[in-house]
């Protein structure tokens, strides 16, 4: 009688679950697709160049932790320095780097130590040295030397420096657009009735790519299945996921990668928290938060389009260190503000984007699994109806195909960065198989973070090895 | 496969209007046939065999049936015999592999007793139609795209080539005109004006005034009007811009109708597009608005003004604007352009509810050295932002003196740094007694001030 009782639960919990996230993710494909053109058509009408010699242009500080960095610095920082916006100032955060990141940047740059007064409105670990170039070509890069803390104290330390209204937050090995500050400040001068607090933009695998002076002069492809595969996950997560939360104002993850924010509300809120791996999630959930408090009119905003190309992990062990690491992030953003959920007081954040991070995103790869045992045990036993089994299967296949197809169809009808058919092709097929091969392991990484969180208690970044310029935002 | 299958078989019901063919592997003696088919091949299950089949077989009984009573195939699904549709849609595995009969045979059954597994094939099917139909769409659309930027690309040389020519005298109006109403180029006016558009930024006098004549001429204001009503709100800037720069007669009364438009991308159009369309009083626009007016509309109305090199009025007209937008954006443009004959109003507004509008007063003050307003910033300074303590204190390195020292001194000796750092700049630009007072602070504070002294005497910082 329990067994039955149970059985009955375990498929009443299941099903309802698969129905509820693929009426979830229908629904946010719907409302993507709707906001991408009026995206499309915006960015048409839009006189860019206007800010460019502007007096009213906002002034933007850059913030990059670097830490061991020194292949790409020199570069990363060129290629920084040629952006175009009228008033931006870099700030580059040696973070305690154990190789010649920091001396490599002297020589580059002409850097000399300069007398500061650290104004450290948020806490940090201490900053030794401060560096400004002698030439006068470089007057808006500021080199910080501080103690290695991690990712978020040593934006904590930027954003102490930074002098501009806004700053952007970006991992010094990614590619930045040229036109990425005037796009990305553009919510921020174009919204009038509310704040905006922060603005993120789409994040592209630059893996086989052809990158020259930090500057991306082809765009491939990725010729390796597991990038490749990545290629297909972020376009899903960017295109169809996170703009619909943008237009429900539900958005509470801007990338580590590339996010403009309003410095007031970010010091006002404490800044990064340096405690956990989720920093880019936790600062925007914050953030918001402050934001319901003071009951204050606010926006994060987001720009479908590709305005920073990093390298993705071709390697399964990097990979899967990589998104060990999100999950314990997402994990540890949902515990420390396990007071949004379901909680009529911070809105849509709190009644729907924070529920569907809980169901959607940290148990999702919980209860798949659970469901995958479950049909195990049945198929041990012999009880699988089989004929439902592979109705449901191939429901749940061409769901997952189609979604990934409409996320390459949306890429290409808007931006056409892939131009050649043969790329398109290798996309769809990719999107095919991705389920049967890729799927699964990403799975089994986020059970494995579940486990580094709550069993082992692991709360670092973990040891990340060095290839070519990838440290791993999360879409 | 199977589920291909069942993709030409759905399709196949619902587009065929003919006779269908029914295999029952069952003996009947009473065969009733009208006709039928040589190129139908049955698989003979039992055998295993593919083959014609044998009309005089004792293992077939073939029913040619007749759709007429059957209009499609919803309505023999849910509207007729159920046990009919069933065996019809058992009699399509011929078209399986055999390992799948079996399967495919028990998805019908069980479709039979429980109607939600219908419900499921049917959204595979959708599903699966709709990756083939972006399949299609993307390699259609890959196709277009090329052909599409091919042939814009042919068009835009041709409109260029004749507008060149009409800058360079070679050709006048009236034949420009007239090759560029040549039929076959109609549908392409869109681009045209596009092409017009562009010409205009970097033409001027003459060449401009050909531009709209041309506009005219091929009465492709119309076209720009239709544009105006449209729905969609990429199409009503478009309409805007292009009556706007083509300098239309009406172009005026359409901006003032979007001025407060609903849809802020729509109304930052018409307040961009008004100081172009009205050159001679570029700003009057500030005393209709009732709504917010954008950064970003301010941003481009400078750009605007710079490179028109428009007349800038005084803006004590609209200072006084109930709109903190328009307050904000007179005292930028008074800042910037110096109009000192505006400093009451700016001083007035270092009492003004708003702090952003105090903030831009304030600096605006040191900018435009607006000694008379001292004394109100330092009676002000404690109820203020810190934000606006700071500019207060950035203002006083150029309005301040000596006898501001008192001022400054107590500044220093609060606890913000930031504010510290800009009063100890301050107090070094005070001249010879500032610095003075500040090498003796340096003794007596309960902290050490050459750091910060340091920190300020470096320009870079």
């Amino acid at each position: 009688m329990l067994i039955h009782i149970l059985d009955i639960f375990a498929e009443a919990i299941i099903l309802v679950y698969a129905i509820a996230i693929f009426i979830v993710y229908f629904s946010l494909s719907i409302l993507s697709g709707k906001e991408l053109l009026k995206y499309f058509y915006t960015e048409k009408i839009t006189n860019f160049d206007a800010i460019l010699s502007s007096p009213f242009a906002p002034t933007i500080s850059i913030i990059a932790p670097a830490y061991n960095e020194s292949v790409t610095i020199v570069e990363n920082i060129r290629a920084l320095l040629s952006l175009y916006y009228p008033n931006f100032e870099i700030i580059i955060v040696n973070d305690g780097s154990k190789d010649d990141t920091l001396n490599k940047t002297i020589e580059a740059y002409e850097l000399e130590k300069i007398p500061y007064i650290i104004d450290y409105k948020i806490e940090c670990k201490e900053i030794v040295d401060i560096y400004k170039s002698k030439k006068k070509a470089f007057n808006n890069l500021t080199i910080i030397n501080k103690l290695n803390g991690g990712k978020a104290d040593a934006l904590n330390a930027g954003i102490n420096m930074a002098k501009g209204q806004y700053f952007i937050a970006i991992d010094v090995d990614s590619i930045i657009d040229p036109y990425a500050l005037q796009k990305l400040v553009l919510p921020f001068l174009t919204t009038t009735d509310a704040r905006v607090i922060a603005t993120g933009g789409v994040i592209r695998i630059a893996n086989s790519c052809k990158i020259k002076d930090g500057q991306l002069v082809e765009i491939n492809v990725p010729d390796d299945f597991l990038p490749r595969c990545q290629v297909i996950e972020y376009n899903r997560a960017f295109l169809l996921g996170r703009l619909a939360w943008s237009r429900l104002d539900g958005l509470l993850l801007i990338s580590g990668a590339l996010g403009l924010f309003d410095k007031e509300i970010a010091i006002s809120c404490g800044g990064y928290y340096p405690k956990t791996v989720g920093e880019d999630m936790e600062i925007v959930v914050r953030m918001r938060k402050y934001m319901e408090r003071r009951k204050e009119k606010y926006k994060v905003a987001y720009l479908p389009e590709p305005l920073c190309w990093t390298e993705a992990p071709s390697t399964l062990k990097i990979l899967g260190s990589q998104r060990n690491r999100w999950t314990r992030g997402t994990i540890d953003t949902i515990f420390l503000h396990r007071d949004l959920f379901f909680n009529p007081k911070f809105g849509t954040m709190g009644m729907l984007s924070f529920p569907y991070w809980v169901f959607f995103e940290w148990l999702a790869p919980i209860i798949e699994t659970m469901g995958l045992l479950y049909f195990l045990l049945l198929a041990l036993f012999g009880f699988p109806n089989w004929i439902f089994f592979s109705v449901m299967f191939f429901f749940v296949y061409f769901f997952s195909i189609s979604f990934s197809s409409f996320a390459i169809l949306y890429d290409h009808l808007i931006f056409h960065r892939y131009t050649k058919k043969r790329m398109i092709l290798k996309l769809l097929v990719t999107s095919w198989i991705e389920p049967f091969f890729y799927h699964p392991m990403i799975t089994w990484w986020a059970l494995r973070g579940n486990w580094d969180y709550f069993v082992r208690k692991k709360k670092a970044w973990g040891k990340m090895t060095r290839e070519g310029f990838s440290k791993g935002a999360r879409p | 496969m199977s589920l291909v299958f069942l993709i030409v078989f759905t399709a196949s019901l619902i587009i065929s209007g003919d006779a269908t063919a029914q295999v029952v592997p069952e003996v009947n003696p009473a065969l009733a046939i009208d006709s039928v088919s040589d190129t139908i091949r049955i698989r003979n299950s039992m055998e295993g065999k593919i083959g014609n089949p044998k009309i005089d077989s004792p293992l077939y009984r073939i029913e040619i049936k007749d759709d007429r009573t059957y209009d499609n195939f919803f309505s023999r699904l849910f509207l007729f015999d159920s046990k009919n549709v069933k065996s019809e849609l058992i009699g399509w595995n011929r078209f399986l592999p055999t390992p799948f009969d079996e399967l495919y045979r028990g998805i019908i059954e069980k479709a039979f007793r429980f109607p939600v597994v219908f419900v499921f094939l049917a959204l595979i099917l959708a599903l699966a139609g709709n990756v083939v139909l972006v399949i299609a769409v993307l390699f259609i659309t890959n196709m277009t795209m090329n052909y599409r930027l091919r042939r814009t690309r042919f068009v835009r040389d041709h409109f260029e080539k004749t507008l060149t020519d009409l800058m360079l005298q070679v050709t006048d109006t009236k034949e420009a005109i007239g090759i560029l109403s040549k039929s076959n180029l109609k549908k392409h006016y869109n681009l045209l004006i596009d092409v017009m558009m562009d010409f205009q930024k970097s033409f001027r006098g003459d060449s401009d005034r050909q531009i709209t004549e041309i506009y005219q001429g091929l009465n492709l204001s119309k076209i720009s009007y239709n544009k105006i009503y449209s729905m969609s709100f990429y199409e009503q800037v478009k309409g805007l811009r292009e009556l706007t720069n083509m300098k239309h007669h009406q172009a005026t009364e359409m901006i003032m109708d979007k001025l407060n438009d609903p849809i802020n991308i729509v109304r930052t159009e018409a307040q961009i597009s008004y100081p172009y369309a009205n050159p001679d009083a570029p700003f009057e626009f500030l005393g209709f608005l009732e709504k917010p007016f954008s950064r970003w509309a301010q941003v481009n109305i400078f750009y605007l003004i710079k490179i028109h090199e428009m007349p800038v009025p005084s803006f004590d007209k609209w200072i006084t604007s109930g709109n903190p937008n328009v307050v904000n954006f007179c005292i930028l443009m008074i800042n910037l352009f110096q109009q000192q004959e505006n400093s009451q109003h700016i001083i007035h507004l270092l009492g003004a509810p708003n702090e952003t509008t105090r903030n831009l007063a304030i600096f605006t003050c040191g900018n435009l050295h607006l000694f008379d307003s001292k004394d109100i910033m330092k009676s002000s300074f404690e109820s203020e932002t810190l934000g606006n303590r700071i500019e207060i204190t950035k203002a006083f390195n150029i309005l301040g003196n000596e006898s501001d020292i008192p001022f400054i001194e107590k500044i220093i000796q609060g606890e913000s740094i930031a504010l510290r750092l800009e009063a100890i700049r301050t107090l070094n630009n005070l001249g010879d007694g500032g610095r003075a007072r500040l090498s003796g602070l340096n003794q007596s504070m309960n902290f050490t001030l050459s750091p910060y002294i340091s920190h300020i005497q470096d320009i870079r910082n």
